[in-house]
């Protein structure tokens, strides 16, 4: 099924750009696909061609740093793809992805996804209203569509994303009302024990201080420890309600973000029916792999925050080592190179990762989101309360696929991308098992929406190079 | 189909880009420019924060994470249902609508 090539990257972010522009320094046919217009990932999204005033002041250098990375890419030789949604991949490396109205299919001997995160959910009662969005998707607004708040936003939740959302739009004069966050005592000291490793983060340590100086002098109110979120409004969010410190807390709003961190989007590699694993540490799960980013299906490598949260940095640094270990396979270096050159990769990422645990002390997401309270809206697309899915585990659902058929909970159109993960912890907390053995929500394709038109419309190659 | 904006609510973002070349497209019937570049969700939150009904409560609805995840940003374009607004740019003479309920199965997923 459709033309062969020697490598296929899914995804432009940090991951998929890295180890695509080594892979093509060596003279090898690169192909990779993304659904963005413009490469960059969540990260760097439309870096090249920002349409904000002074993007470095208002959005950070971190963020206009990312140019170099897109740059080296685009003047590579590696065939670039933008405006590609995936919508298949099979244990044989067989990928289908659409593109201007039309299905495309591919095969490959080496089948690189890096395809990123999406934001963990977070339901609380009422956090479904029109008017409470992502902090990610306010980032994105921010980055892509080059759009602000019509009016002040609070920010509810806990994790750096949430934090430097607050910090750019300091940056570019806006007022925020209010964040509540929901980081808990306690983690602050769960933390402290990995902060000697995460030394090596230092920067970007300084870099979280520094927004909170900024975000304090500036006086936006901060409420901590918050708990007994709930949006208010009938038909669109009015406000929002907490309790912090003991306190009872109203405030109006017409635009709350809100974040937890971010899980890695598993739905490729669970086509490609790769192993995943469940990260206590994490709250989530992962995508198996061995130190060279190789899953358990042969020719199948994932890197990046699709594969495992770990951040930029490490996604850059998984994309060098998956580009060696495919150039390996590919004959293009040998043994002796490979182990030279990846060696220091080895170590790099190993000490990058110990930041990581104090990250995900620090900023482990709060119980009251993992097992939501009755009332919450759990699947959001066929409106399944948190009450139903306690009372199928009661009545015995052995897990997530079986909880479809008892609700149609994870049945919409998100195909389970914004319930599996409360589904997964109300069934194991009812049954008192753990989330590792109750599973995950099998997918099929297409996991993008695709008509029977664009289906048909199908050709075997569409590539060309940008 | 009705196409009146679902729930009148005051315009949740506004543009700040230096693109001054605009796209018109037509929302709920109405006439509206945006700058060039810009998505079908991030069009509508210009306008309000809602782009359809839910098809089991019929109660309103929102783009919520811009990145293809939720598919809470579904609306009609071109007369073509159960459309992502956040992965779909808005193109000059555009008809985009909002979407009331359940609307008739057009996708291949739509089956399922
Ligand atoms: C909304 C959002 C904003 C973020 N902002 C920041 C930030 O400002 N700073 C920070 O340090 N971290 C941020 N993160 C975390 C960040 O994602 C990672 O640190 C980093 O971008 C991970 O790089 P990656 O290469 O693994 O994936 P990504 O950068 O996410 O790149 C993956 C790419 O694959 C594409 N893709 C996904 N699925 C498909 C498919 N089926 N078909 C085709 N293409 C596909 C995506 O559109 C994307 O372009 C953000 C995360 C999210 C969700
Ligand atoms: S807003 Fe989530 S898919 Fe479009």
């Amino acid at each position: 099924m459709g033309e062969k090539c020697p490598v296929v990257v899914v995804g432009a972010g940090p991951a998929g750009l890295t180890a695509a522009t080594l892979i093509s320094q060596y003279d090898v046919d690169v192909t990779l696909l993304d659904d963005q217009l413009s490469p960059g990932g969540q990260i760097y999204r439309q870096v090249s061609d920002s349409k904000i005033a002074n993007p470095e002041t208002v959005l950070g250098a971190d963020y206009t740093g990312g140019k170099a990375l897109v740059d080296r890419f685009l003047e590579s030789s590696a065939r670039y793809v933008p405006g590609a949604s995936v919508w298949g991949v099979n244990r044989k490396r067989e990928v289908s992805y659409l593109r201007n109205d039309a299905s495309f299919f591919l095969q490959t001997d080496h089948l690189i996804l890096s395809v990123g995160c999406q934001e963990r959910p977070m339901p609380f009662p009422g956090w479904q209203l029109p008017g409470v969005l992502t902090a990610g998707a306010a980032q994105i607004m921010l980055k892509s569509q080059a759009m602000a708040p019509e009016k002040a936003p609070i920010l509810v939740g806990s994790g750096p994303l949430l934090l430097l959302l607050a910090w750019q739009y300091l940056n570019l004069g806006l007022k925020v009302k209010a964040i509540v966050e929901t980081t808990q005592t306690q983690h602050y000291f769960h933390a402290l024990k990995h902060l000697p490793g995460a030394i090596v983060g230092r920067q970007q340590l300084v870099k979280g201080l520094k927004f909170l100086k900024d975000i304090r002098a500036a006086g936006i109110a901060v409420y901590k420890g918050a708990s007994e979120i709930r949006a208010l409004g009938d038909q669109v969010l009015e406000g929002i309600c907490f309790s912090s410190r003991g306190k009872q807390h109203t405030l109006n709003a017409e635009l709350v973000f809100i974040h937890q961190g971010v899980t890695p989007q598993l739905q490729l590699p669970k086509l490609a029916e790769c192993e995943l694993e469940y990260l206590v540490s994490q709250k989530c799960w992962s995508a198996k792999t061995d130190q060279f980013c190789e899953s358990t299906v042969e020719g199948v490598h994932l890197i990046g925050d699709g594969q495992q949260i770990n951040g930029a940095e490490v996604a850059e640094i998984s994309g060098q080592i998956c580009a060696l270990n495919v150039l390996k396979k590919l004959k293009r270096i040998d043994q002796e190179d490979f182990d030279r050159l990846s060696k220091p990769l080895l170590v790099k990422k190993k000490r990058q990762l110990k930041l990581r645990q104090f990250l995900d002390a620090l900023y482990t997401p709060s119980d009251i989101f993992i097992t939501p309270s009755d009332e919450t809206m759990v699947c959001r697309c066929e409106e399944v309360s948190a009450a139903t899915i306690r009372e199928i585990a009661r009545g015995g659902c052995q897990g997530p696929n079986q909880a479809k058929s008892f609700s149609r909970c994870g049945m919409g159109h998100c195909q389970g991308r914004f319930c599996e993960a409360t589904v997964s912890a109300l069934i194991a907390k009812e049954q008192d098992r753990s989330v590792a053995d109750i599973g995950f929500y099998r997918v099929r394709p297409p996991i993008r929406p695709l008509t029977l038109g664009q289906l048909g419309r199908g050709q075997s190659d569409d590539r060309e190079t940008n | 189909m009705s196409y009146q904006i679902l729930v009148a609510v005051d315009s949740m973002f506004k543009s700040i880009s230096e693109c001054s070349e605009l796209v018109e497209f037509s929302l709920n019937g109405k006439l509206v420019q945006v700058p060039k570049g810009t998505n079908v969700a991030a069009a509508v939150l210009l306008e309000s924060a809602v782009c359809r009904t839910t098809v089991v409560s019929n109660t309103a609805r929102g783009p919520f994470c811009m990145m293809g995840v939720c598919f809470d940003c579904l609306v009609s374009i071109d007369g073509l249902a159960n459309q992502q607004g956040c992965q779909t740019l808005v193109e000059p003479g555009m008809e985009v609508i909002v979407q009331r309920g359940a609307v008739e199965a057009e996708r291949v997923d739509d089956y399922g």
